[in-house]
């Protein structure tokens, strides 16, 4: 059977986010147990190794985001203590001869605007230069910009955005200069119903302001992740959301120029290409592959789903694998057919013995 | 055993299986049993919360080992409870606290938390509060309790029992409260008439103490039933839960209408995915699992970055021969034929060219540009072209009149077709035979289809009868649509084809687009062909056809269909390798060109394929040297600042990057050892103490063995190189040797720690 190599992290609590770098030979983690983990592949052994691990925040640090290596060994993290902050390794003293550990992360800044839990944090496309966004419980994204990329001590609050929801996540189109506006979408975990929970924010050149261009109004339910996948020059963007259930949102930009309209202001079209409820659950966290071809997600079923859409823009569950590292073999539908069978039965009642409750992990169910 | 409370105040035991009252306990004063609780760490200890009774105590304690056999409904004797507490008080729940303390929620206004390791209980402490009901206790985390009242839950410290550290606020009334055993601080609350559970997680509330922000995290769980229930949304309502004491994150859950339904609660996973094809997620706990492109579940994903990678890796689209580069890709049948119809085309336009005016600019024409075809402002397509109709009369075709020109013999050219050589044409012998059909050469059709397993159509194609009711056409255009074989479809479709329009030859979709619009070439008229044409090359853009640019050729008219072909495949390499190599002159003035190709090249940079992007870029800019960048490093002297790269050349391809480019073995180069300006002496190496630019005897240093497993070319090692931060340097061979052993500067008194200064990512091996 099939077990995915599995790295004890020696986290005290709850790991967060997992983030890699440009290159992805570096991995940093974080947790609830307020410390951030910077990981090394061994390149021959296929590792990871913990080369530095230190206590970040006085709160559980939510995410953890590195930025291009043009700007240098820069990661950035938020937490529940209402700062995120940004880290730089620096070389520190120590011999030759212990190259890993002559590293250290070095605190560049904390920023404190936020009055709420700090929820997500993202680095801009690197042609936007060294630019933070943050999304926070008290409902505003606030743009940050390190106008010295040489020193990472001075960011400046650039832009606060009300969303005036409390924001679970955000995320940045990686558009290309020339091509599209920046553009970032935020998400929110309110629970009013029938309110849209995603919206776009496009930057307008013009009027040097972000303005929201569009709300998603097919997802009114708490949203917990987004994530536009990475732009390979196709002609529209698609942004998967983690939800009541997995969603792909394709944004297409209207490539017309129209004389009349202030440039900035392009229309954009969307459409939800994908619905997948296969988690039967809510969705936690989604992540595209680099060619944005597949797309995983985490559920509250436990289990972790890849999900490719094919020609036809149809998109299926091409596999699935537990937390614990081992594949689910069971088609979902099949396994929830075995598992209905009554093991005894009280007047009109049913119970249902444990271990067969315990053979179908795949059919919990969240909201 | 389970404990029973019923509303007269009296406590059953009982148990599975058999429906047997095993035993009895009977308050003094008959009222209702509020709440009843065993105890854990003591499990014959049972607590009884009662309704209010005038001069009898509210909580009574049973030792259930204690006392008599239960007989015929009757005990031998009157049983006692082991304690008693709060008399003519009401107890609305009771919770034990660890071995020996007992939480009460009394009269509606107090929690009171009793010590019971004396004897004689003692109230330990006391909190004012109107949520007296449901108290449970953490068992992770035992100082932690909830209680709730109407839609409020406190959750207390009893450490600190004055107030509570957490009100949280519902939405309806509370019924019931849970912690889960397996995992601190993880309340779950039932709300009436709901479907579903509510999960607090209090972890975080702990560290708010200042102001009172919500700092729980909040998650529902609704039981998913199999399909199978067929509940009704009005039968899911729930009417209670229980946490199962050791499997972890295991709930059950019953609803109204009795049905009983297990539930994993997970810890919610996270995952990523790196540019290198890994994918790691969280397991719920404190381990991530990794997947990566090595496993064999990552190639049933078929992700076209594996490809895209591996191909980079080979070299595609940087061999020189446009056809190797098919062969890069030989997995992928439409683009191996796409990089071979290139060559072919480039080949054959290069032969061509100074017959053809409409193809004398352009490297990769397609059936547009050859047929000179343009788009009108109306939309519509107009081209120029005239070609002269050929009858002929030699055959006994009816409908024997083609059309022929330089530009159509130019296309079925490219087609590959050609009249000279059918039996060198590529495919099943029922192609041949068909081209040559429609070649008008029956009887070598016939030929070639008895040649092969095909003589019962030859033989059908024999009787070919021109008239229009004969019973051989009749016959035919009754069943060639059940042909399984395209071709042989086509080969009727022409022999019946009565108003040479041929519709069901040029719309037949199996056949290839190259043979369709050879054929449309011979048989359609100007206009007609035009506009065929031009309703083929819109489908195959409309389905990012690779075969359409046959018809589109290598021309900005190709943009739409790549781009098409990039949205279905996100293939970039393929586009972004086809632009250098066939577009180049219309990348500069094609936004949408630039950002394939940047993509591309952003790709190869994260994928630390760096070589192949220089060598990416070297072709990119091959045809264009504006674009090639100045030089960006000069070394300037100390004394009078001027560059010392020979002079009068300034900065042609001497000095680039960060190595001074000084082979000192090269005597061609005239390396001198002081500046071409001022004739003062150049930097010395730091280690040998020759000047930069004194030629190094040969033999005289063994280089660091190590440079040659990473495959660094010796001639490097005697480049002169230096520290960015303290500006001294010498021979790269030298320093090499040097950092091996230390981390400092050799030039003295410089601390300068150089070899730290610069951690270079690992190369790829």
């Amino acid at each position: 059977m099939f077990v995915a190599r599995g790295v004890k992290t020696d986290h005290k609590d709850l790991i967060h986010d997992v983030a890699f770098d440009y290159y992805g030979t570096r991995m940093a983690t974080c947790s609830s147990d307020q410390t951030v983990r910077v990981w090394e592949l061994d390149a021959q052994e296929g590792n990871w190794n913990c080369t530095a691990s230190w206590k970040a925040h006085s709160g559980s640090v939510w995410k953890v985001t590195w930025a291009n290596p043009e700007y240098g060994q820069v990661i950035a993290t938020c937490s529940f203590d209402r700062t995120a902050a940004v880290w730089e390794e620096v070389v520190g003293e120590g011999s030759i001869g212990d190259r890993i550990s002559a590293t250290h992360w070095v605190k560049r800044t904390t920023l404190v605007d936020s009055r709420t839990s700090v929820t997500d944090v993202k680095f801009a496309p690197r042609y936007l230069g060294l630019v933070l966004a943050t999304c926070s419980a008290d409902g505003f994204v606030r743009i940050y910009e390190a106008p010295d990329v040489m020193n990472l001590t001075q960011w400046s609050l650039q832009y606060e955005i009300p969303v005036k929801l409390s924001c679970s996540c955000i995320a940045w189109n990686p558009t290309y200069p020339r091509h599209f506006a920046p553009m970032i979408a935020v998400g929110t975990d309110d629970s009013t119903v029938d309110v849209p929970k995603v919206m776009i924010y496009e930057f307008n050149e013009n009027l040097r302001r972000w303005n929201r261009i569009e709300s998603l109004k097919d997802i009114t339910d708490p949203v917990n992740d987004l994530s536009f996948a990475p732009n390979l020059g196709r002609s529209h963007h698609l942004l998967g959301v983690a939800t009541k259930d997995l969603k792909v949102v394709s944004l297409e930009p209207s490539m017309v120029e129209d004389e009349n309209q202030v440039p900035s202001s392009n229309k954009v079209t969307i459409r939800t290409i994908a619905q997948c409820p296969d988690h039967n659950s809510t969705v936690w966290r989604v992540a595209w592959n680099v060619t944005g071809t597949i797309l995983a997600s985490s559920g509250d079923d436990g289990c972790v789903r890849l999900w490719k859409g094919n020609y036809m823009g149809n998109w299926r569950c091409v596999s699935i694998l537990r937390g614990d590292g081992t594949q689910a073999n069971a088609e979902p539908t099949s396994a929830a057919a075995s598992a209905t069978s009554p093991v005894g039965s009280f007047g009109n009642s049913r119970f249902m013995k444990l271990g067969a409750a315990a053979a179908l992990k795949q059919d919990v169910v969240w909201h | 055993m389970i404990a029973l409370g019923l509303a007269n105040g009296k406590v059953i035991l009982s148990t599975f299986g058999t429906t047997v009252v095993s035993k009895e306990f009977v308050p003094k004063h008959t009222r209702q049993v509020n709440s009843l609780q065993w105890n854990r760490a003591n499990p014959n200890f049972l607590a009884v919360g009662l309704d209010k009774a005038r001069s009898d105590f509210a909580v009574s304690i049973w030792d259930v080992s204690l006392g008599s056999k239960y007989v015929n409904g009757y005990h031998s004797d009157v049983l006692r409870p082991k304690i008693e507490l709060g008399i003519s008080e009401t107890a609305n729940s009771v919770a034990w606290v660890q071995a020996r303390s007992l939480l009460v929620g009394m009269n509606g206004k107090h929690i009171k938390l009793f010590d019971l390791r004396d004897s004689q209980p003692k109230l330990s402490s006391t909190a004012t509060t109107k949520a007296v009901y449901g108290i449970c206790v953490d068992n992770v985390c035992a100082h932690r309790v909830a209680s709730f009242a109407e839609n409020q839950v406190f959750v207390w410290d009893t450490r600190n029992f004055e107030k509570p550290f957490l009100i949280l606020n519902h939405s309806k009334h509370v019924s019931k409260l849970g912690w889960c055993p397996t995992r601190a601080g993880l309340l779950a609350c039932l709300e009436k008439d709901s479907s579903s559970l509510t999960l607090h997680d209090v972890n975080h509330a702990v560290m708010s103490t200042e102001e009172g922000e919500p700092a729980v995290l909040e998650r529902r769980l609704t039981p998913a039933y199999p399909n199978e229930l067929e509940l009704a949304d009005s039968t899911t309502v729930l009417s209670s839960f229980a946490w199962h004491p050791t499997e972890e994150h295991l709930i059950t859950t019953a609803t109204f209408n009795g049905v009983i339904w297990s539930s994993f609660v997970y810890e919610r996973l996270t995952l990523n995915w790196s540019p290198t094809s890994i994918l790691g997620w969280s397991d719920g706990k404190r381990t991530i699992n990794f997947i990566d492109n090595t496993d064999d579940i990552y190639t049933s994903l078929d992700d076209i970055s594996v490809k895209m990678k591996l191909r980079a890796k080979n070299g595609y689209g940087l061999k020189a021969q446009l056809r190797d580069n098919g062969n890069i890709v030989a997995d992928d049948e439409d683009l191996k034929n796409l990089w071979t119809w290139l060559d072919f085309c480039k080949s054959l336009t290069e032969k061509e060219k100074h017959h053809l005016p409409s193809i004398s600019t352009v490297t990769f024409p397609g059936a547009q540009t050859v047929l000179k075809m343009e788009s009108n402002n109306g939309g519509g397509v107009t081209s120029t072209i005239k070609s002269e109709i050929i009858n002929n009369s030699s055959f006994d075709l009816r409908n024997s009149k083609t059309y022929r020109s330089e530009e159509r013999s130019f296309v079925q050219q490219l087609c590959g077709w050609s009249v000279e050589s059918i039996h060198d044409l590529q495919g099943t012998p029922t192609r041949k035979a068909a081209i040559a059909l429609f070649h008008l050469k029956l009887r070598l059709a016939i030929k070639i289809l008895n040649e092969s397993d095909n003589s019962i159509v030859a033989m059908a194609i024999a009787g070919f009868s021109d008239d229009q009711n004969s019973l051989w056409r009749e016959l035919a255009l009754a069943k060639f649509n059940q042909l399984s074989d395209p071709y042989i479809r086509a080969i009727f479709a022409f022999l019946t084809e009565a108003d040479s329009n041929y519709e069901t030859i040029l719309h037949e979709s199996e056949l290839t687009v190259a043979d369709r619009l050879g054929f449309a070439c011979s048989f359609l008229p100007d206009a007609k062909l035009i506009s065929f044409v031009q309703e083929i090359s819109n489908d195959m853009i409309k389905k990012g056809n690779l075969y359409g640019i046959l018809l589109t050729g290598m021309t900005p008219q190709s943009i739409p269909l790549l781009q098409r072909y990039l949205n279905l495949t996100a293939d970039v390499q393929s586009v972004a390798v086809l632009a250098i190599r066939t577009m180049a002159s219309d990348i500069a003035s094609s936004a949408i060109l630039k950002l394939w190709i940047e993509r591309y090249r952003d790709l190869l940079d994260s994928w630390k394929l760096w070589d192949e992007r220089a060598e990416f870029d070297i072709l990119k800019n091959r045809n264009n040297p504006a674009l090639i960048p100045q030089p960006e490093v000069t070394v300037s002297c100390n004394f009078c600042g001027k560059s010392i790269s020979a002079p009068g050349v300034p900065g042609i391809g001497r000095s680039t990057q960060i190595f001074s480019r000084f082979i000192t073995t090269d005597v061609k180069l005239k390396q001198t050892s002081c500046c071409p300006s001022c004739r003062k002496p150049l930097p010395r190496c730091s280690i040998c103490l020759l000047h930069m630019g004194t030629i190094l005897g040969s033999g005289t240093e063994q280089p660091v063995v190590d440079m040659y497993k990473i495959g660094a070319c010796p001639e490097a090692l005697s480049w002169y190189t230096w520290c960015q931060t303290c500006r001294h340097g010498g021979h790269t061979v030298h320093l090499q040797q040097w950092f091996r052993t230390q981390a400092e500067c050799p030039v003295s008194g410089c601390t300068c720690k150089c070899i730290n200064l610069d951690r270079v990512l690992e190369f790829p091996s």
